[in-house]
C-alpha cells in the first residue's frame, strides 16, 4: 500500500478498504453493464426476425435500435456507482463529526485543501472512472455493434447518437 | 503576544461575545472563567477561525492565517481527534502538517497517561480521551496551547495529573489560555485570571495581585459577577412561603 494512498482519505480510515470499494463498485457496474449490453443486443437482433412454423423469417418492418440507444441501457449500472461515491463523500465528511469534533483539527491546518483533498479524491476520482468506463464501454460496444450488425440493419448517424449521449445532449 | 481586540459574535439575535478584547503575552498561564454559556467556547472558535465574526486576532500584529495558524493549539471537552486513527498515526499526522511538532513530548505524555500508542482513542475511556486531547494540544509545538474544558468529565485524579503534567512540561515561552470551572483546583497554578460573563469581560485579574490583595479567586469571581450569596436562602424563603400559603 502505498502511503500516499493513506492521505486520500480521512485521517484513520482503511484507505485499502475504501479503495477496494471503490474499485469493487467500479467494477460491479462494469461487469453488470456488460452483460446489460449483451443481453439488449442479443434481444434485439431475435426481435429483428418472426418465427412461423418453426421457421425464423427476418421481420421487414422491423428496424435494429442504433448503438447508443442500447449503451444507453447501461447508465443505470454506472449512475448506481456514482451514487455510492456521493454517498462515501457524505461519509467522509460526516466521519469528521463523529465521535470527535476532528472538524476542528482539520479546519485549523496550515494546509488549507487538505480537508478536501481527503473527503475529495476518492469519490471524485471514483465517479470520474464511472464517467471513464461508461464512454469506454459506449465506445467499445459501438465498435463491437459496428462490426457484428448487418450492413443494412445499420442506421445511419450512429457515431452522432453516441456523442450525444456521452455528452447528455 | 495574542491579541484579541473587540470580538463579537452573534448567533441569530443572541450576542455570544460582546466586544471582547483581551492580550496574552508570551509565557502566560491564563484561567478562563465563566458560567455556561458565557461565551469561553465561542472566545477559543474566535481566535482559531472556526467562527466567523467581527473584530480582529492578532498573533504577533499579524491575522491569524493559514501561515501562523499552527502557532496555536487546541484542546477541547469535544475532542477534535481522529477517533479511528492510534496514537503513532496522530502523531505522523501532527509531525507531517505541524512543523514543529514535539514527537518526544507527545511520547513523553502517552507514556505519563498510560495512554496505548497503537490502540485508536475511540476505544479510550473519557478520561483517556481527555488525556490524548491534551497530550495532542501539548505537542503540537504550538506557542498558544487554547484548552476549552479539557477535563470535563474526568476524576479528580486524572485532573490532577493534567495540572501536575502542565506545570512540569510547558516551556517558558508557552502561553497557556485555559477555560475552566474548577476555580479551586486551578488556582495555585495560572497566573491570571480572566472572566467572561454574558458575553463581556467582566474581570481581569493577576493572580499576583489578588495575592497582594488577600482576596482569594472564588471571592474576586463572584465579586466579579455580582454574585448574592444570600440567593439560595432567599429562593428556599420564598419555596417555604408558598408552601405555607397554599
Amino acid at each position: 500500500m502505498p502511503p500516499e494512498l493513506e492521505k486520500l482519505v480521512p485521517a484513520g480510515m482503511d484507505a485499502r478498504r475504501e479503495l477496494g470499494q471503490v474499485l469493487c463498485a467500479l467494477g460491479a457496474a462494469l461487469a453488470a453493464a456488460v452483460f446489460c449490453c449483451l443481453i439488449v443486443y442479443v434481444d434485439a437482433r431475435s426481435d429483428m426476425y418472426i418465427t412461423r412454423n418453426g421457421i425464423r423469417y427476418l421481420n421487414p418492418d422491423a428496424e435494429f435500435p442504433c448503438c447508443a440507444e442500447m449503451a444507453a441501457r447501461c447508465v443505470p449500472f454506472f449512475a448506481a456507482a456514482a451514487l455510492l461515491m456521493l454517498y462515501k463523500l457524505a461519509r467522509y465528511v460526516a466521519y469528521h463529526y463523529q465521535g470527535s469534533r476532528s472538524i476542528y483539527t482539520m479546519r485549523r491546518l496550515p494546509q488549507r485543501a487538505e480537508l478536501l483533498r481527503r473527503c475529495l479524491s476518492l469519490p471524485l476520482g471514483g465517479a470520474l472512472a464511472c464517467l471513464l468506463l461508461f464512454a469506454a464501454l459506449t465506445a467499445l460496444f459501438c465498435a463491437v455493434y459496428l462490426a457484428v450488425t448487418p450492413a443494412d440493419w445499420v442506421r445511419p448517424g450512429q457515431w452522432e447518437a453516441v456523442s450525444r449521449l456521452l455528452l447528455g445532449r | 503576544m495574542l491579541e484579541i481586540k473587540d470580538v463579537t459574535k452573534r448567533f441569530g439575535n443572541k450576542t455570544a461575545l460582546n466586544s471582547v478584547s483581551l492580550s496574552l503575552a508570551p509565557g502566560e498561564l491564563v484561567g478562563l472563567f465563566g458560567e455556561n454559556g458565557a461565551g469561553k467556547t465561542t472566545l477559543m472558535k474566535c481566535v482559531l477561525g472556526l467562527l466567523s465574526h467581527r473584530g480582529e486576532v492578532l498573533l504577533d500584529g499579524a491575522r491569524i492565517t493559514r501561515k501562523n495558524i499552527a502557532r496555536i493549539s487546541f484542546a477541547t471537552c469535544e475532542h477534535s481527534f481522529f477517533p479511528d486513527l492510534s496514537g503513532a498515526g496522530h502523531a505522523d499526522f501532527y509531525a507531517s502538517h505541524f512543523p514543529a511538532f514535539r514527537r518526544r513530548r507527545f511520547e513523553v505524555l502517552m507514556d505519563f497517561f498510560a495512554l496505548p500508542m497503537k490502540k485508536a482513542p475511540r476505544t479510550f475511556s473519557t478520561g483517556q480521551k481527555n488525556q490524548f486531547e491534551v497530550a495532542l494540544a501539548l505537542s503540537q509545538g504550538a506557542d498558544y496551547i487554547l484548552m476549552d474544558e479539557p477535563f470535563s468529565g474526568s476524576d479528580v485524579f486524572n485532573r490532577e495529573d493534567f495540572y501536575k503534567v502542565l506545570l512540569g512540561i510547558l516551556d517558558s515561552g508557552e502561553t497557556v489560555l485555559l477555560s475552566t470551572h474548577m476555580l479551586e483546583e486551578v488556582d495555585s497554578f495560572i497566573s491570571r485570571a480572566v472572566l467572561l460573563h454574558a458575553g463581556r469581560i467582566a474581570g481581569d485579574v493577576s493572580m499576583s495581585e489578588l495575592e497582594e490583595s488577600g482576596e482569594s479567586l472564588m471571592d474576586y469571581v463572584k465579586r466579579a459577577w455580582n454574585y448574592r450569596s444570600d440567593r439560595i436562602r432567599r429562593a428556599i424563603d420564598e419555596l417555604n412561603g408558598d408552601g405555607e400559603d397554599a
